[in-house]
Protein backbone atom coordinates (compact mmCIF):
# COMPACT_ATOMS: atom_id res chain seq x y z
CA UNK A 1 0.00 0.00 0.00
CA UNK A 2 3.00 2.26 0.86
CA UNK A 3 4.25 1.74 -2.92
CA UNK A 4 0.88 2.35 -4.19
CA UNK A 5 0.67 5.58 -2.37
CA UNK A 6 4.21 6.61 -2.82
CA UNK A 7 3.98 6.44 -6.99
CA UNK A 8 0.35 7.74 -6.65
CA UNK A 9 1.80 10.92 -5.42
CA UNK A 10 4.70 11.46 -7.53
CA UNK A 11 2.48 10.75 -10.48
CA UNK A 12 0.50 13.65 -8.99
CA UNK A 13 3.71 15.71 -8.50
CA UNK A 14 4.57 15.08 -11.98
CA UNK A 15 1.08 16.29 -13.26
CA UNK A 16 1.28 19.62 -11.11
CA UNK A 17 4.99 20.57 -12.88
CA UNK A 18 3.66 19.94 -16.28
CA UNK A 19 2.13 23.02 -18.15
CA UNK A 20 -0.26 21.76 -20.83
CA UNK A 21 -1.73 18.71 -17.87
CA UNK A 22 -2.55 21.89 -15.96
CA UNK A 23 -4.03 23.95 -18.84
CA UNK A 24 -5.84 20.98 -20.03
CA UNK A 25 -7.25 19.22 -16.82
CA UNK A 26 -7.95 22.58 -15.11
CA UNK A 27 -7.66 26.26 -17.35
CA UNK A 28 -9.24 24.69 -20.47
CA UNK A 29 -12.68 23.66 -18.66
CA UNK A 30 -12.84 26.81 -16.37
CA UNK A 31 -12.41 28.89 -19.32
CA UNK A 32 -15.21 27.01 -20.87
CA UNK A 33 -17.09 27.42 -17.83
CA UNK A 34 -16.77 31.15 -17.34
CA UNK A 35 -17.48 31.46 -20.97
CA UNK A 36 -20.65 29.27 -21.45
CA UNK A 37 -22.03 30.80 -18.06
CA UNK A 38 -21.97 34.22 -19.55
CA UNK A 39 -24.02 33.11 -22.73
CA UNK A 40 -27.52 31.94 -23.17
CA UNK A 41 -26.29 28.16 -22.45
CA UNK A 42 -26.36 29.38 -18.61
CA UNK A 43 -24.27 27.97 -15.96
CA UNK A 44 -26.94 25.49 -14.88
CA UNK A 45 -26.09 23.64 -18.25
CA UNK A 46 -22.80 24.62 -18.97
CA UNK A 47 -21.94 22.45 -15.51
CA UNK A 48 -22.60 18.89 -16.90
CA UNK A 49 -20.80 19.55 -20.08
CA UNK A 50 -18.07 21.18 -18.26
CA UNK A 51 -17.85 18.07 -15.57
CA UNK A 52 -17.70 16.14 -19.32
CA UNK A 53 -15.05 17.93 -20.48
CA UNK A 54 -12.93 17.54 -17.41
CA UNK A 55 -13.40 13.89 -17.10
CA UNK A 56 -12.45 13.49 -20.90
CA UNK A 57 -9.07 15.28 -19.98
CA UNK A 58 -8.11 13.61 -16.88
CA UNK A 59 -8.91 10.03 -17.49
CA UNK A 60 -8.65 9.73 -21.19
CA UNK A 61 -6.06 12.51 -22.69
CA UNK A 62 -3.68 13.18 -19.90
CA UNK A 63 -3.38 9.44 -18.65
CA UNK A 64 -3.18 8.31 -22.40
CA UNK A 65 -0.82 10.53 -23.19
CA UNK A 66 1.63 9.96 -19.93
CA UNK A 67 0.94 6.25 -20.27
CA UNK A 68 2.01 5.96 -24.15
CA UNK A 69 5.32 8.19 -23.15
CA UNK A 70 5.76 6.03 -19.78
CA UNK A 71 5.66 2.94 -22.26
CA UNK A 72 8.45 4.98 -24.47
CA UNK A 73 10.89 5.51 -22.01
CA UNK A 74 10.48 1.31 -20.17
CA UNK A 75 9.31 3.13 -17.52
CA UNK A 76 6.40 0.88 -16.62
CA UNK A 77 8.93 -1.93 -17.75
CA UNK A 78 11.55 -0.75 -14.98
CA UNK A 79 8.40 -0.44 -12.20
CA UNK A 80 7.55 -3.95 -13.69
CA UNK A 81 10.65 -5.29 -12.14
CA UNK A 82 10.46 -4.04 -8.83
CA UNK A 83 8.12 -5.27 -5.82
CA UNK A 84 5.49 -2.65 -6.80
CA UNK A 85 4.65 -5.01 -9.79
CA UNK A 86 2.23 -4.30 -12.93
CA UNK A 87 -1.21 -5.11 -10.12
CA UNK A 88 0.45 -2.15 -8.09
CA UNK A 89 1.23 -0.07 -11.08
CA UNK A 90 -2.10 0.39 -12.34
CA UNK A 91 -3.57 0.46 -8.34
CA UNK A 92 -1.60 3.61 -8.09
CA UNK A 93 -2.56 4.93 -11.60
CA UNK A 94 -5.98 4.71 -10.42
CA UNK A 95 -5.46 6.37 -7.35
CA UNK A 96 -3.93 9.45 -8.97
CA UNK A 97 -6.23 9.48 -11.45
CA UNK A 98 -9.19 9.97 -7.94
CA UNK A 99 -7.38 12.50 -6.64
CA UNK A 100 -6.59 14.44 -9.40
CA UNK A 101 -10.35 14.21 -10.75
CA UNK A 102 -11.59 15.30 -7.22
CA UNK A 103 -9.43 18.30 -7.28
CA UNK A 104 -10.36 19.32 -10.69
CA UNK A 105 -14.66 18.96 -9.93
CA UNK A 106 -13.96 20.27 -6.49
CA UNK A 107 -12.30 23.32 -8.56
CA UNK A 108 -14.69 23.47 -10.72
CA UNK A 109 -17.83 23.20 -8.49
CA UNK A 110 -16.18 25.86 -6.46
CA UNK A 111 -16.15 28.43 -9.46
CA UNK A 112 -19.50 27.02 -10.71
CA UNK A 113 -20.68 28.37 -7.12
CA UNK A 114 -19.08 31.99 -7.58
CA UNK A 115 -20.92 32.11 -11.00
CA UNK A 116 -23.87 31.68 -9.48
CA UNK A 117 -24.95 27.97 -10.07
CA UNK A 118 -26.97 26.38 -7.16
CA UNK A 119 -26.84 22.53 -7.60
CA UNK A 120 -29.69 20.58 -7.62
CA UNK A 121 -29.01 17.87 -4.25
CA UNK A 122 -29.21 14.80 -6.72
CA UNK A 123 -25.94 16.59 -8.28
CA UNK A 124 -23.39 15.14 -5.04
CA UNK A 125 -24.26 11.58 -7.51
CA UNK A 126 -21.98 13.39 -10.04
CA UNK A 127 -18.88 12.61 -8.62
CA UNK A 128 -19.33 8.61 -7.90
CA UNK A 129 -20.96 8.78 -12.03
CA UNK A 130 -17.71 10.66 -12.85
CA UNK A 131 -15.08 8.36 -11.26
CA UNK A 132 -17.57 4.96 -12.99
CA UNK A 133 -17.54 6.80 -16.44
CA UNK A 134 -13.66 7.12 -15.94
CA UNK A 135 -13.76 3.45 -16.17
CA UNK A 136 -14.68 3.58 -19.54
CA UNK A 137 -12.34 6.22 -20.82
CA UNK A 138 -9.19 5.43 -19.00
CA UNK A 139 -9.92 2.05 -20.79
CA UNK A 140 -10.03 3.92 -24.03
CA UNK A 141 -6.98 5.51 -23.14
CA UNK A 142 -5.08 2.54 -22.32
CA UNK A 143 -6.09 0.54 -24.97
CA UNK A 144 -4.52 2.84 -27.30
CA UNK A 145 -1.55 4.06 -25.11
CA UNK A 146 -0.69 0.37 -24.77
CA UNK A 147 -1.04 -0.58 -28.57
CA UNK A 148 1.05 2.11 -30.62
CA UNK A 149 3.74 4.55 -30.46
CA UNK A 150 4.33 7.39 -28.60
CA UNK A 151 3.32 9.71 -31.17
CA UNK A 152 0.45 8.13 -32.45
CA UNK A 153 -0.92 8.05 -29.29
CA UNK A 154 -0.21 11.39 -28.89
CA UNK A 155 -2.34 12.59 -31.96
CA UNK A 156 -5.14 9.70 -31.36
CA UNK A 157 -6.06 10.78 -28.02
CA UNK A 158 -6.35 14.12 -28.87
CA UNK A 159 -8.65 13.56 -31.79
CA UNK A 160 -10.56 11.08 -29.43
CA UNK A 161 -10.97 13.80 -27.29
CA UNK A 162 -12.52 15.93 -29.69
CA UNK A 163 -14.81 13.33 -31.28
CA UNK A 164 -16.11 12.31 -27.67
CA UNK A 165 -16.72 15.93 -27.31
CA UNK A 166 -18.43 16.82 -30.11
CA UNK A 167 -20.71 13.48 -29.20
CA UNK A 168 -20.91 14.98 -25.92
CA UNK A 169 -22.16 18.33 -27.01
CA UNK A 170 -24.95 17.07 -29.35
CA UNK A 171 -27.05 16.93 -25.92
CA UNK A 172 -26.82 21.08 -25.49
CA UNK A 173 -29.08 21.19 -28.70
CA UNK A 174 -32.87 20.60 -28.01
CA UNK A 175 -34.75 17.84 -28.73
CA UNK A 176 -36.97 20.17 -30.94
CA UNK A 177 -33.81 20.38 -33.30
CA UNK A 178 -32.35 16.87 -32.76
CA UNK A 179 -34.62 13.91 -33.48
CA UNK A 180 -35.08 11.34 -30.31
CA UNK A 181 -33.30 8.65 -32.44
CA UNK A 182 -29.91 10.76 -32.40
CA UNK A 183 -30.08 11.69 -29.05
CA UNK A 184 -30.62 7.86 -28.31
CA UNK A 185 -27.24 7.04 -30.77
CA UNK A 186 -25.68 9.75 -29.26
CA UNK A 187 -25.97 8.20 -25.45
CA UNK A 188 -24.07 4.82 -26.63
CA UNK A 189 -21.12 6.47 -26.99
CA UNK A 190 -19.53 6.87 -23.45
CA UNK A 191 -19.48 10.64 -23.66
CA UNK A 192 -22.94 10.88 -24.95
CA UNK A 193 -24.11 8.57 -21.99
CA UNK A 194 -22.09 10.39 -19.24
CA UNK A 195 -23.33 13.67 -20.37
CA UNK A 196 -27.02 12.54 -20.58
CA UNK A 197 -26.54 11.60 -17.07
CA UNK A 198 -25.12 14.56 -15.97
CA UNK A 199 -27.74 16.75 -17.44
CA UNK A 200 -30.36 14.78 -15.57
CA UNK A 201 -28.49 14.83 -12.23
CA UNK A 202 -28.83 18.45 -12.76
CA UNK A 203 -32.24 18.61 -13.17
CA UNK A 204 -32.05 19.63 -16.75
CA UNK A 205 -32.65 16.72 -19.11
CA UNK A 206 -34.73 13.57 -18.66
CA UNK A 207 -33.24 9.76 -17.20
CA UNK A 208 -31.73 7.79 -20.11
CA UNK A 209 -31.82 4.06 -19.22
CA UNK A 210 -29.95 3.45 -22.25
CA UNK A 211 -26.94 6.18 -21.38
CA UNK A 212 -26.76 4.09 -17.70
CA UNK A 213 -26.63 0.74 -19.14
CA UNK A 214 -24.15 2.38 -21.80
CA UNK A 215 -21.97 3.58 -19.49
CA UNK A 216 -22.73 0.54 -17.24
CA UNK A 217 -21.23 -1.42 -20.24
CA UNK A 218 -18.02 0.50 -21.36
CA UNK A 219 -17.19 0.87 -18.12
CA UNK A 220 -16.80 -2.70 -17.16
CA UNK A 221 -15.61 -3.68 -20.97
CA UNK A 222 -13.21 -1.45 -21.80
CA UNK A 223 -10.54 -1.89 -18.87
CA UNK A 224 -11.40 -5.46 -19.21
CA UNK A 225 -10.01 -5.62 -23.34
CA UNK A 226 -7.33 -2.42 -22.41
CA UNK A 227 -5.98 -4.64 -19.60
CA UNK A 228 -5.78 -7.96 -22.12
CA UNK A 229 -4.48 -6.46 -25.21
CA UNK A 230 -1.86 -3.39 -22.71
CA UNK A 231 1.34 -4.18 -24.19
CA UNK A 232 3.70 -2.68 -21.31
CA UNK A 233 6.56 -2.70 -23.66
CA UNK A 234 6.75 -0.31 -26.79
CA UNK B 1 21.26 -22.92 -2.43
CA UNK B 2 24.44 -22.31 -4.05
CA UNK B 3 23.22 -20.86 -7.45
CA UNK B 4 20.80 -18.13 -7.56
CA UNK B 5 20.24 -18.62 -10.92
CA UNK B 6 19.62 -22.13 -12.84
CA UNK B 7 18.23 -21.52 -16.03
CA UNK B 8 18.02 -24.81 -18.75
CA UNK B 9 17.12 -25.05 -21.92
CA UNK B 10 15.25 -22.27 -22.44
CA UNK B 11 13.70 -21.29 -25.81
CA UNK B 12 12.06 -17.96 -26.70
CA UNK B 13 11.07 -16.74 -30.47
CA UNK B 14 9.44 -13.66 -31.36
CA UNK B 15 6.79 -14.39 -34.94
CA UNK B 16 9.65 -17.22 -36.03
CA UNK B 17 12.79 -15.39 -35.28
CA UNK B 18 14.67 -17.52 -32.47
CA UNK B 19 15.95 -15.13 -29.42
CA UNK B 20 17.05 -17.90 -27.17
CA UNK B 21 17.86 -21.65 -28.31
CA UNK B 22 18.80 -23.66 -25.30
CA UNK B 23 19.90 -21.32 -23.51
CA UNK B 24 21.44 -23.26 -20.33
CA UNK B 25 23.01 -21.20 -17.55
CA UNK B 26 23.92 -21.48 -13.78
CA UNK B 27 24.99 -18.40 -11.63
CA UNK B 28 26.55 -18.86 -8.42
CA UNK B 29 25.97 -17.21 -4.90
CA UNK B 30 27.72 -14.00 -4.18
CA UNK B 31 30.05 -13.55 -7.19
CA UNK B 32 30.40 -11.01 -10.39
CA UNK B 33 28.61 -12.96 -13.55
CA UNK B 34 29.97 -11.38 -16.83
CA UNK B 35 27.30 -12.25 -19.77
CA UNK B 36 29.06 -11.88 -22.89
CA UNK B 37 27.65 -11.98 -26.64
CA UNK B 38 27.06 -10.26 -29.76
CA UNK B 39 24.11 -7.51 -30.51
CA UNK B 40 21.10 -9.80 -31.33
CA UNK B 41 22.97 -12.78 -29.44
CA UNK B 42 19.68 -13.03 -26.38
CA UNK B 43 21.01 -11.95 -23.44
CA UNK B 44 18.59 -9.26 -23.16
CA UNK B 45 15.77 -11.74 -23.64
CA UNK B 46 17.18 -13.59 -21.20
CA UNK B 47 17.46 -11.44 -18.25
CA UNK B 48 13.37 -10.11 -19.47
CA UNK B 49 12.80 -14.08 -18.69
CA UNK B 50 14.87 -13.93 -15.61
CA UNK B 51 13.26 -10.47 -14.62
CA UNK B 52 9.29 -12.53 -14.70
CA UNK B 53 9.12 -9.65 -17.67
CA UNK B 54 8.53 -12.41 -20.72
CA UNK B 55 7.72 -15.86 -20.35
CA UNK B 56 10.20 -18.79 -21.97
CA UNK B 57 8.25 -21.05 -24.58
CA UNK B 58 9.70 -23.97 -23.11
CA UNK B 59 12.45 -25.20 -20.64
CA UNK B 60 13.00 -24.14 -17.04
CA UNK B 61 14.06 -21.13 -14.85
CA UNK B 62 14.79 -20.41 -11.01
CA UNK B 63 15.95 -17.44 -9.74
CA UNK B 64 16.31 -17.55 -6.00
CA UNK B 65 14.53 -20.42 -5.66
CA UNK B 66 11.53 -19.32 -7.52
CA UNK B 67 10.02 -19.43 -10.97
CA UNK B 68 10.36 -15.65 -12.27
CA UNK B 69 7.34 -16.18 -14.79
CA UNK B 70 5.10 -17.33 -12.23
CA UNK B 71 6.49 -15.84 -8.86
CA UNK B 72 8.26 -13.12 -8.85
CA UNK B 73 6.55 -10.90 -6.65
CA UNK B 74 8.07 -13.41 -4.12
CA UNK B 75 11.59 -12.73 -5.27
CA UNK B 76 10.90 -9.21 -6.17
CA UNK B 77 12.18 -7.55 -2.94
CA UNK B 78 15.39 -9.51 -3.00
CA UNK B 79 16.25 -8.43 -6.67
CA UNK B 80 17.34 -4.75 -8.39
CA UNK B 81 17.57 -3.98 -12.00
CA UNK B 82 19.23 -1.91 -14.12
CA UNK B 83 17.70 -2.19 -18.25
CA UNK B 84 19.15 -1.11 -20.98
CA UNK B 85 16.74 2.12 -21.51
CA UNK B 86 17.04 3.67 -18.25
CA UNK B 87 13.06 3.18 -17.44
CA UNK B 88 12.96 6.16 -14.88
CA UNK B 89 10.03 8.75 -16.05
CA UNK B 90 11.87 12.21 -16.94
CA UNK B 91 9.93 14.59 -15.25
CA UNK B 92 11.95 13.38 -12.11
CA UNK B 93 14.90 14.30 -10.21
CA UNK B 94 17.09 11.95 -9.10
CA UNK B 95 16.40 12.24 -5.22
CA UNK B 96 12.68 12.04 -5.93
CA UNK B 97 13.31 9.04 -8.17
CA UNK B 98 15.32 7.04 -5.43
CA UNK B 99 12.20 7.90 -2.60
CA UNK B 100 10.31 6.74 -5.14
CA UNK B 101 12.01 3.75 -5.56
CA UNK B 102 13.36 3.47 -1.88
CA UNK B 103 9.15 2.79 -1.07
CA UNK B 104 8.56 -0.09 -2.95
CA UNK B 105 11.85 -2.18 -0.63
CA UNK B 106 11.47 -3.55 2.27
CA UNK B 107 14.65 -2.35 3.00
CA UNK B 108 16.76 0.22 1.42
CA UNK B 109 20.10 1.73 1.54
CA UNK B 110 20.27 5.67 2.85
CA UNK B 111 20.03 7.72 -0.01
CA UNK B 112 22.34 10.45 0.92
CA UNK B 113 24.92 8.23 1.06
CA UNK B 114 23.81 6.35 -2.57
CA UNK B 115 23.71 10.30 -4.03
CA UNK B 116 27.48 10.33 -2.80
CA UNK B 117 28.41 6.99 -4.01
CA UNK B 118 26.83 7.56 -7.85
CA UNK B 119 28.17 11.45 -7.66
CA UNK B 120 24.54 12.71 -8.04
CA UNK B 121 24.63 14.83 -5.02
CA UNK B 122 23.55 18.36 -5.43
CA UNK B 123 21.83 17.38 -8.68
CA UNK B 124 18.49 18.71 -8.65
CA UNK B 125 17.24 18.28 -11.94
CA UNK B 126 15.05 16.66 -13.95
CA UNK B 127 16.16 13.26 -15.34
CA UNK B 128 15.31 13.92 -18.57
CA UNK B 129 18.14 17.53 -18.37
CA UNK B 130 20.75 14.55 -17.02
CA UNK B 131 23.83 13.67 -19.25
CA UNK B 132 23.76 10.27 -20.33
CA UNK B 133 26.20 9.25 -17.43
CA UNK B 134 24.24 11.14 -14.91
CA UNK B 135 21.64 9.08 -16.36
CA UNK B 136 23.37 6.02 -15.98
CA UNK B 137 24.60 6.44 -12.71
CA UNK B 138 20.78 7.41 -11.36
CA UNK B 139 19.94 3.90 -13.11
CA UNK B 140 22.84 2.33 -11.05
CA UNK B 141 21.45 3.72 -7.81
CA UNK B 142 17.51 2.55 -8.41
CA UNK B 143 19.08 -0.64 -8.78
CA UNK B 144 20.93 -1.06 -5.64
CA UNK B 145 18.33 1.00 -3.69
CA UNK B 146 16.62 -1.85 -2.06
CA UNK B 147 19.72 -3.86 -0.77
CA UNK B 148 19.06 -6.74 -3.25
CA UNK B 149 20.45 -10.24 -2.95
CA UNK B 150 20.36 -10.42 -6.82
CA UNK B 151 21.09 -7.27 -9.25
CA UNK B 152 20.61 -7.35 -13.14
CA UNK B 153 23.38 -4.77 -14.47
CA UNK B 154 22.75 -4.28 -18.45
CA UNK B 155 25.68 -2.44 -20.14
CA UNK B 156 25.90 -0.25 -16.48
CA UNK B 157 29.01 1.96 -18.07
CA UNK B 158 27.58 3.15 -21.44
CA UNK B 159 28.10 6.56 -21.24
CA UNK B 160 29.75 7.14 -18.69
CA UNK B 161 33.14 9.22 -17.99
CA UNK B 162 36.56 7.30 -17.23
CA UNK B 163 36.52 8.71 -13.65
CA UNK B 164 32.33 7.80 -13.42
CA UNK B 165 33.27 4.31 -15.19
CA UNK B 166 35.69 3.43 -12.38
CA UNK B 167 33.42 4.68 -9.74
CA UNK B 168 30.70 2.46 -10.84
CA UNK B 169 33.48 -0.44 -11.09
CA UNK B 170 33.76 0.63 -7.34
CA UNK B 171 30.26 0.25 -6.48
CA UNK B 172 29.93 -2.95 -8.17
CA UNK B 173 33.38 -4.48 -6.47
CA UNK B 174 31.36 -3.20 -3.60
CA UNK B 175 28.03 -4.90 -4.11
CA UNK B 176 29.79 -8.41 -3.82
CA UNK B 177 31.77 -7.53 -0.81
CA UNK B 178 28.48 -7.19 1.00
CA UNK B 179 27.02 -10.54 -0.51
CA UNK B 180 25.16 -9.65 -3.79
CA UNK B 181 25.59 -11.46 -6.61
CA UNK B 182 25.60 -9.37 -9.86
CA UNK B 183 24.87 -10.07 -13.59
CA UNK B 184 26.45 -7.91 -15.64
CA UNK B 185 26.03 -7.80 -19.32
CA UNK B 186 28.39 -5.49 -20.56
CA UNK B 187 30.51 -5.07 -24.44
CA UNK B 188 33.05 -3.18 -22.64
CA UNK B 189 35.90 -6.54 -22.10
CA UNK B 190 37.97 -4.84 -20.31
CA UNK B 191 35.33 -4.34 -17.71
CA UNK B 192 34.34 -8.08 -17.86
CA UNK B 193 37.79 -9.15 -17.59
CA UNK B 194 38.57 -7.10 -14.65
CA UNK B 195 35.16 -7.25 -12.52
CA UNK B 196 34.06 -10.62 -13.63
CA UNK B 197 34.76 -13.82 -11.52
CA UNK B 198 32.64 -16.19 -13.94
CA UNK B 199 31.52 -15.55 -17.35
CA UNK B 200 29.35 -16.60 -19.76
CA UNK B 201 29.60 -16.27 -23.71
CA UNK B 202 26.06 -16.30 -25.37
CA UNK B 203 25.86 -16.57 -29.31
CA UNK B 204 23.19 -17.62 -31.13
CA UNK B 205 20.67 -17.68 -28.29
CA UNK B 206 22.77 -19.84 -26.19
CA UNK B 207 25.66 -20.09 -23.81
CA UNK B 208 28.31 -21.26 -25.86
CA UNK B 209 31.09 -21.11 -22.77
CA UNK B 210 30.58 -20.83 -19.05
CA UNK B 211 34.02 -20.54 -16.80
CA UNK B 212 35.46 -18.63 -14.12
CA UNK B 213 37.27 -15.62 -16.39
CA UNK B 214 40.95 -16.85 -15.78
CA UNK B 215 40.78 -19.88 -16.81
CA UNK B 216 38.15 -19.29 -20.05
CA UNK B 217 41.42 -16.80 -20.81
CA UNK B 218 44.08 -19.69 -20.34
CA UNK B 219 42.26 -22.74 -22.59
CA UNK B 220 42.22 -20.73 -25.22
CA UNK B 221 45.88 -20.39 -25.71
CA UNK B 222 48.33 -18.03 -26.81
CA UNK B 223 48.27 -15.73 -29.41
CA UNK B 224 52.12 -16.34 -31.13
CA UNK B 225 52.84 -13.29 -33.22
CA UNK B 226 56.06 -13.34 -35.46
CA UNK B 227 57.85 -10.62 -37.39
CA UNK B 228 60.08 -11.21 -40.64
CA UNK B 229 62.42 -9.12 -41.93
CA UNK B 230 60.99 -8.69 -44.90
CA UNK B 231 57.36 -8.72 -46.47
CA UNK B 232 55.43 -12.20 -46.59
CA UNK B 233 53.33 -14.07 -48.72
CA UNK B 234 50.76 -15.51 -46.82
CA UNK B 235 48.86 -17.44 -48.49
CA UNK B 236 51.88 -19.86 -49.79
CA UNK B 237 53.09 -19.72 -45.54
CA UNK B 238 49.54 -21.03 -44.75
CA UNK B 239 50.00 -23.46 -47.73
CA UNK B 240 53.12 -24.86 -46.38
CA UNK B 241 52.85 -25.10 -42.98
CA UNK B 242 48.85 -25.90 -42.93
CA UNK B 243 48.38 -23.42 -40.12
CA UNK B 244 45.74 -20.25 -40.83
CA UNK B 245 48.26 -17.49 -39.97
CA UNK B 246 46.38 -13.55 -40.14
CA UNK B 247 48.31 -11.04 -41.22
CA UNK B 248 48.83 -8.04 -38.78
CA UNK B 249 51.46 -6.10 -41.25
CA UNK B 250 53.44 -6.62 -44.23
CA UNK B 251 56.11 -8.45 -42.72
CA UNK B 252 54.13 -9.68 -39.30
CA UNK B 253 51.78 -12.58 -38.92
CA UNK B 254 49.85 -14.09 -35.68
CA UNK B 255 47.78 -16.95 -35.36
CA UNK B 256 46.14 -18.13 -31.41
CA UNK B 257 47.97 -21.12 -30.87
CA UNK B 258 50.03 -23.04 -28.63
CA UNK B 259 54.21 -22.23 -28.54
CA UNK B 260 55.94 -24.78 -30.01
CA UNK B 261 59.76 -25.40 -30.71
CA UNK B 262 58.03 -27.17 -34.25
CA UNK B 263 55.75 -24.58 -35.19
CA UNK B 264 59.08 -21.96 -33.99
CA UNK B 265 61.23 -24.36 -36.71
CA UNK B 266 58.55 -24.81 -39.47
CA UNK B 267 57.81 -21.05 -39.81
CA UNK B 268 61.75 -20.03 -39.71
CA UNK B 269 62.56 -23.19 -42.63
CA UNK B 270 60.19 -21.49 -44.60
CA UNK B 271 61.56 -17.85 -43.92
CA UNK B 272 64.87 -19.30 -45.14
CA UNK B 273 63.76 -20.68 -48.26
CA UNK B 274 61.97 -17.50 -49.23
CA UNK B 275 65.40 -15.92 -48.44
CA UNK B 276 63.97 -14.13 -45.34
CA UNK B 277 64.17 -14.77 -41.89
CA UNK B 278 62.22 -14.36 -38.19
CA UNK B 279 63.70 -11.34 -36.47
CA UNK B 280 60.63 -11.23 -33.52
CA UNK B 281 58.91 -14.62 -32.21
CA UNK B 282 56.51 -13.70 -29.15
CA UNK B 283 53.90 -15.66 -27.46
CA UNK B 284 51.46 -13.69 -25.51
CA UNK B 285 48.71 -14.61 -23.58
CA UNK B 286 45.43 -14.24 -25.19
CA UNK B 287 42.97 -11.39 -23.85
CA UNK B 288 39.24 -12.01 -23.01
CA UNK B 289 38.36 -10.06 -25.85
CA UNK B 290 40.56 -12.56 -28.23
CA UNK B 291 38.52 -15.35 -26.55
CA UNK B 292 34.76 -13.29 -27.37
CA UNK B 293 35.98 -12.95 -31.19
CA UNK B 294 37.19 -16.59 -31.26
CA UNK B 295 33.89 -17.72 -29.97
CA UNK B 296 31.49 -15.64 -31.69
CA UNK B 297 33.23 -15.09 -34.73
CA UNK B 298 30.46 -16.41 -37.08
CA UNK B 299 27.66 -14.03 -35.91
CA UNK B 300 29.67 -10.69 -34.13
CA UNK B 301 28.11 -7.40 -35.08
CA UNK B 302 31.03 -5.25 -36.95
CA UNK B 303 29.89 -2.01 -35.16
CA UNK B 304 29.71 -3.37 -31.78
CA UNK B 305 31.50 -1.91 -29.42
CA UNK B 306 34.66 -3.44 -28.10
CA UNK B 307 36.74 -0.85 -26.71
Amino acid sequence: MKSILALAVSDLKITFRRGEALILNLLVPIAVLVALANTSTGITRAMPFVYLQAVLATSMVSLGITTGFDRRFRVLVRLGTTPLGRRGLIYSKIVSLIVLQAIQLLILSLVGVFLGWQPDPKWLLAIPLCWFASCAFAGIALLIAGNVKAEANLGLQNLLYLFMIGIGSIGFADNSRVPDSVHTIVTIFPSGALHSLLRYLGGIGNFSPVALISIILCSLALPLIAAKKFSFDE
Amino acid sequence: MNNVIQAEGLRKSYSGEIALDGFSLSVPKGMIFGLLGPNGAGKTTAIEIMLGLRVSDSGNVSVLGENPGKNFHLIAPKVGAMLQEGGINPGLKPREALKLYSSFYPQSLDIDELLVQVDLKGVNTNVRRLSGGQAQSLSLALAVIGKPELVFLDEPTVGMDPRARRRTWELIKNLREHGTTVVLTTHLMDEAEMLCDEIAIVSKGKVIVQSDTKSLTKAIGEEIEVEFEKPIDLERLNSVIGYDFRQTQANCISIGAQSSTLLLKQIADFAHEEENMVIRYASLNKKLEDVFFEMTSENVDPEMDTE
